[in-house]
């Protein structure tokens, strides 16, 4: 990220103007418990000062000799702390009696708060006084505010400084944190760069500390992992249908070269163009059940599921098949079940899910082979099951059946597109329900496991 | 009889409109949804065929306009794509059958029979018959020369399609769509063996064989000439 860029991390403004604000929140704070301190301290004075007038006021009674009373102020004056107290008598007609300041000015009665220079005094402090009338005598009583300006000073100064300390712990600290968290997004955002740019293995580092941005990283990484599943799914498709299509396509032409051929030659070609039909019939097939499967697995709308009841599709599924096994010299068994387990799904799909089943074990089974279809019970989740006891399919092999184009070597002989279980599967998925292939002891047992659907409870 | 057929495809539009005419029907062909609305209503027409994806206006909202303008030919949608869900929007626009490319003209022929005869004013009989073959509908009960035959459930079915569309091509996949209400293609020969087993039962025993099949293109019953 560029300096310039630098302002646009959401992460990093953040942080600062967090910093900005508790900043800010310091200063209001700061400011209110200053100006507190300080009427107090200027109450305090005054209250001093009001105390030191009483007294002399007192002292000074209707009938007490006034040269007494100067005199006894005298004493006040040079006992004094120098230029830190300060005391003024005059009569009324403005000559002064005794004390250690001149004021230029007249002073009013009451309190006032005036610098020394205005009072003769060389000094620069602020000085607090109080005058008021004692009989014929005109009293001015003040002290320094020296010391509580100091003290102001002092305050203000120490806290500028925790301000600035403050300003800097929480500007770094939140610029540190903003940018550590920027830092984790520019590593999200460069790994989204490689993966736009192709490379689908890129995933986000991950640190470990369970904060939201990492566990924004886990979930990327989790649809990172399912988009590059997909991907290659596809990929993989493609290059199986490329395969298996180009087989019949090639197989299309030579049929499609011969009848030229022969058809050149004046000779009949009804036999050629039969086959050739034949091998179009597959093909589309073929791309049929591959459509079928794209719909069913892009999860196509479920508006016409409907309540059916299993054992009602194993009926269907008996009266179209036993025949046709009859004819293939096996048999098909429909267990009678007396329990309607009912499932919520779509009447056609789920007959061609239990037809391409039925179908696929009179396809690879030998003759004499006894072909089962019935309805289990796992709790309350019904499953159709077709099981045989034919050859069976290997452990190893059972996952790879499922995929498309999948074929046992030794079925390659056997027409068929490889299609059938993937279309299985996709129904299956297309209804919740899951697809599990077994071993028979002997044969193949496969059930497809429904959801336990409680709109559909009997 | 007349036919009207929008397809936008010229080739796909000759071999049908060919078709009909060596059968000896009237076939119009127009390759734009806009101008085959235009000609649909102007009527006249005992078919209508329609493809579902059409330049200018598309086969669903055609049909659809077509029946709000109370147009009852029977109509039959052409597609690419053989989705039930495909399938069930073709019918709710007002459709009566649906045929999924690639197709043999065949198969279209023997629909569009199969069509025309169940439209308005045909008749449904409680007995049909073929030749010296029975079937009461109502009762259940097929006889030939007199005599009884029992036949499964789904046999019957199969009879009754049959006979119900004697004389014409049925197809492999019309037996399929009507007789088993399954819309795709079994690998297994189910036609097939119920066909032979319907055989032997109202065939077999007699000396005129009633059910024929027509190699590549379907079954007929049909009387001895």
């Amino acid at each position: 990220m560029r300096p310039t860029e630098i302002w646009r991390s959401t992460a990093l403004r953040a942080a600062l103007l967090t910093a900005a604000l508790s900043l800010l929140a310091y200063l209001l704070i700061g400011a209110v418990a200053y100006h507190l301190m300080q009427r107090e301290l200027l109450r305090e004075q005054d209250q001093t000062l009001r105390e030191t007038f009483t007294v002399l006021a007192n002292a000074y009674e209707k009938d007490s000799d006034q040269h007494d009373f100067v005199d006894m102020l005298r004493a006040y004056v040079q006992a004094a702390p120098l230029r830190q107290r300060l005391f003024l008598a005059r009569t009324q007609k403005g000559r002064m009696l005794a004390g250690n300041f001149t004021p230029k000015r007249p002073l009013p009665e009451g309190f006032l708060s005036v610098p020394g220079t205005a009072l003769g005094l060389r000094r620069e402090a602020r000085y607090r006084l109080l005058t008021g009338r004692i009989h014929d005598l005109e009293l001015t009583v003040g002290a320094s505010q020296r010391a509580i300006d100091a003290m102001e000073s002092f305050t203000a100064q120490g806290f500028a400084l925790a301000t600035l300390f403050l300003a800097l712990i929480a500007l770094g600290g939140g610029g540190l944190l903003g940018m550590r968290a920027q830092r984790r997004l520019n590593a999200i955002g460069r790994t989204m760069e490689k993966v736009a740019a192709g490379d689908l293995a890129s995933r986000v580092p991950r640190d470990g500390r369970k904060n939201d941005i990492d566990q924004l990283a886990a979930q990327l990484n989790q649809a990172l992992n399912h988009l590059q599943a997909t991907v290659e799914g596809i990929r993989q498709v493609s290059v199986d249908i490329a395969h298996d299509l180009k087989t019949p396509l090639s197989r299309l032409k030579i049929r499609l070269l011969e009848a030229q051929a022969r058809a050149i030659h004046g000779e009949a070609v009804s036999e050629e163009l039969e086959a050739a039909l034949a091998q179009v019939d597959h093909l589309n097939a073929t791309f049929e059940a591959l459509l079928r499967i794209a719909r069913l697995e892009g999860g196509a709308c479920e508006a016409r599921f409907e309540c059916i009841y299993l054992n009602e599709i194993t009926a269907t599924l008996h009266e179209i098949y036993a025949e046709v096994a009859e004819d293939a010299k096996m048999t098909l068994e429909t267990a009678r079940s007396t329990k309607r387990s009912s499932v919520h799904g779509d009447r056609e799909l789920l007959i061609q899910l239990g037809a391409n089943l039925i179908e696929n074990a009179l396809r690879h089974c030998p003759p004499g082979t006894r072909i089962t279809l019935g309805i289990e019970m796992h709790g309350k989740s019904p499953a159709l099951v077709v099981r045989d006891n034919g050859p069976g399919i290997p452990t190893e092999e059972r996952e790879r059946v499922l995929r498309r184009f999948y074929r046992l070597d030794k079925s390659r002989s056997h027409p068929g597109s490889g299609l059938g279980l993937s279309l299985v599967k996709a129904i299956a998925g297309f209804h919740g329900a899951r697809l599990v292939l077994e071993d028979a002891h002997p044969g193949l047992k496969v059930s497809v496991q429904f959801p336990t659907d409680a709109d559909c409870a009997p | 009889m007349k036919i009207l057929l929008i397809e936008d495809d010229s080739e796909t539009a000759n071999y049908i409109a060919r078709g009909f005419r060596e059968q000896g029907h009237v076939c119009d062909v127009l390759g734009d949804g806009k101008q085959g609305l235009a000609q649909a209503l102007a009527g006249g027409y005992e078919v209508i065929i329609v493809d579902r994806m059409l330049p200018r206006l598309e086969g669903l909202p055609l049909v659809r306009a077509l029946r709000s303008a109370q147009v009852t030919t029977p109509i039959i949608f052409l597609t690419a794509i053989g989705d039930v869900d495909d399938r069930v929007a073709g019918l709710e626009a007002g459709g009566d059958d649906y045929l999924v490319k690639p197709f043999a003209f065949s198969e279209l022929a023997a629909r569009v029979q199969a069509l025309t005869r169940r439209a308005p004013g045909f008749a449904e009989d409680a007995v049909l018959r073929v030749a010296d073959l029975e079937l009461d509908r109502l009762r259940h009960r097929v006889t030939r020369a007199g005599r009884p035959i029992d036949l499964q459930p789904r046999e019957f079915r199969l009879l009754e399609y049959l006979m119900r569309n004697a004389d014409r091509i049925v197809t492999r996949t019309m037996l399929l769509e009507h007789v088993w209400g399954l819309r795709f293609d079994p690998k297994t020969s189910v036609v097939e063996t119920h066909i032979s087993r319907l055989r032997a039962k109202i065939d077999k025993p007699f000396s005129t064989p009633l059910l024929h099949t027509e190699r590549n293109l379907g079954y007929t019953l049909h009387a001895p000439d």
